[in-house]
């Protein structure tokens, strides 16, 4: 009995150090795609929080508790049926950013734990420049992670991802 | 001719000793080197190679040197900042990040993320001759001014512990907001700053006590404080809203927010008290931030992810 207290003990302590830590450099990605087609359009094409399912083929699901509002929470399903939670963090109503950030972090879907990202939309006369770009953290928890689980495969990964968003964004306003 | 090449060679390295002033070593995460700033012109006038990724940063004005943590590369570098040199990597755990060096010069403390330790290197040696354990993932690491305590944060445990150094042992355990990471001691020695990444908060721990008297809320994700003594005010980095958060100390409240570049990291006070810059990492810059107006006065490129994180003001 006691035995087992000392061992859920023990576990108790070493969850939170095995969840919480992540890789000790950041990682940046960033992409941008210059779109024949003005602003407002290519706006109105990404700025609803879920309407990733509809411009990014890596997205299949997308769901949301609270729309575009400050904190909404939209969990997205990705094409391999892994998901992913992510917060609202800022939304700009003059149609320029949104800032979003991962609150449930999810191996399968990406290696990477904490990632913050904004997608900003800006007039180029008359054309538009899509930036999207972000920063994260691996998820390894541990000195050498394994080559699926590396800064370099992550940041791989992820880059697809918001290169395919793009590129599928320029094809809709288009 | 060999003669010409030795008196070239002695004239070249003349003229790249560092003249007298003031300097900002900033660490560039993405160039693996070390830029130097000479704040009386603003402008990178040397880069010194480092380790992998270099992050954390420490200096002594005594012995000319930074201190730099490399946690890719799991070393120390040592550089000879007169002189624009590297002299040493030296192996350092699983994963140093926060890095501080005792007043007297003499021993240089290293956090390793990974192996929850902070390492004692000496400085005159250079050899780590020891180390303490501490708590999940320690991150920063700042001295008092009188050389007696470190104060460290750790991270994955939401403490602070407060370590007696001639004894090398934890005194104190202090809880403080989500996810501690950058720590700063006010110049009197009289209180420790803590940035609370996740909780956006900043706690204020009186050093008699041990205790957290205050926390005041910040901009998203603070990860590095300056302290203004002076003004009696704190400077604190806020990574995911690109800004600088100014609170007031007299009546613990933020008082202002500077924009500066994106993912802001290491921060630093000019000893005139008179600048604080910034580096930030997704912008590859440092801004200067006049404390007379609380206005960003210039930027300076540096390399690739500048992050400096820790004390990078040195003054010759």
């Amino acid at each position: 009995m006691v035995k087992f207290f000392k061992l859920g003990l023990i576990a108790l302590l070493l969850i939170p150090a095995l969840t919480l830590a992540h890789g000790p450099s950041r990682v940046k990605v960033d992409h941008q795609i210059e779109i024949n087609a003005p602003a407002d359009k290519v706006w109105g094409i990404v700025s609803d929080f879920c309407s990733i399912k509809d411009w990014n083929p890596a997205v299949t699901e997308c769901e949301s508790d609270n729309g575009n509002q400050p904190d909404s929470v939209r969990v997205i399903t990705l094409e391999n049926g892994q998901k992913m939670k992510e917060k609202l963090v800022k939304f700009n109503t003059e149609g320029t950013m949104y800032q979003y950030m991962l609150i449930e972090p999810n191996v399968d879907a990406f290696p990477i734990n904490t990632h913050g990202a904004t997608i900003s939309v800006k007039d180029a006369g008359g054309k538009t420049v899509v930036e999207w770009k972000g920063a994260f953290y691996r998820s390894f928890p541990g000195p050498t992670p394994p080559p699926e689980l590396t800064d370099e495969a992550a940041e791989k990964a992820l880059s697809a991802f918001y290169k395919a968003g793009l590129e599928n964004i320029k094809k809709l306003a288009e | 001719m060999s003669c010409k090449f030795i008196i070239n060679g002695l004239l070249f390295v003349g003229s790249l000793q560092i003249q007298a002033g003031t300097f900002a070593l900033i660490t560039n995460q993405g160039s693996d080197n070390v830029s130097i700033i000479d704040l009386d012109q603003n402008q990178v006038i040397a880069t010194v190679p480092s380790g992998h990724r270099p992050a954390g940063i420490a200096v002594s004005n005594i012995d000319h040197r930074a201190y730099v943590t490399n946690p890719e590369s799991k070393d120390v570098s040592v550089i000879d900042i007169k002189n624009r040199l590297l002299i040493k990597n030296i192996q350092a755990g699983d994963g140093p990040v926060g890095i501080a060096v005792h007043p007297d010069g003499r021993e240089v403390y290293i956090a390793d993320w990974y192996k929850h330790l902070i390492y004692i290197l000496d400085a005159r040696e250079l050899v780590i001759t020891s180390s303490i354990p501490v708590g999940h993932s320690p991150s920063g690491i700042a001295v008092t001014p009188d050389g007696l305590s470190m104060y460290i944060t750790n991270r994955d445990d939401n403490n602070v512990m407060h370590i007696n150094i001639p004894e090398r042992k934890i005194v104190a355990t202090i809880m403080v907001g989500k996810a501690p990471f950058g720590i700063t001691i006010a110049d009197s020695g009289e209180q420790i700053y803590v940035a609370n990444v996740q909780s956006s908060d900043v706690s204020i721990i009186d050093r008699r006590t041990d205790a957290v008297i205050q926390t005041v809320a910040v901009g998203l994700f603070p990860y590095a404080i300056a302290h203004d003594q002076s003004g009696n005010r704190l400077l604190v980095t806020n990574q995911r809203d690109n800004d600088v958060s100014v609170i007031d100390l007299a009546s613990f409240m933020e008082i202002k927010r500077i924009t500066v570049g994106e993912y802001p990291e290491g921060i630093d006070i000019h000893p005139s008290k008179e600048f604080v810059y910034v580096a930030s990492w997704f912008d590859d810059k440092v801004s200067v931030i006049d404390l007379k107006t609380l206005e960003v006065i210039d930027e300076i490129e540096t390399g690739k992810g500048s992050r400096a994180y820790g004390k990078f003001m040195y003054t010759d």
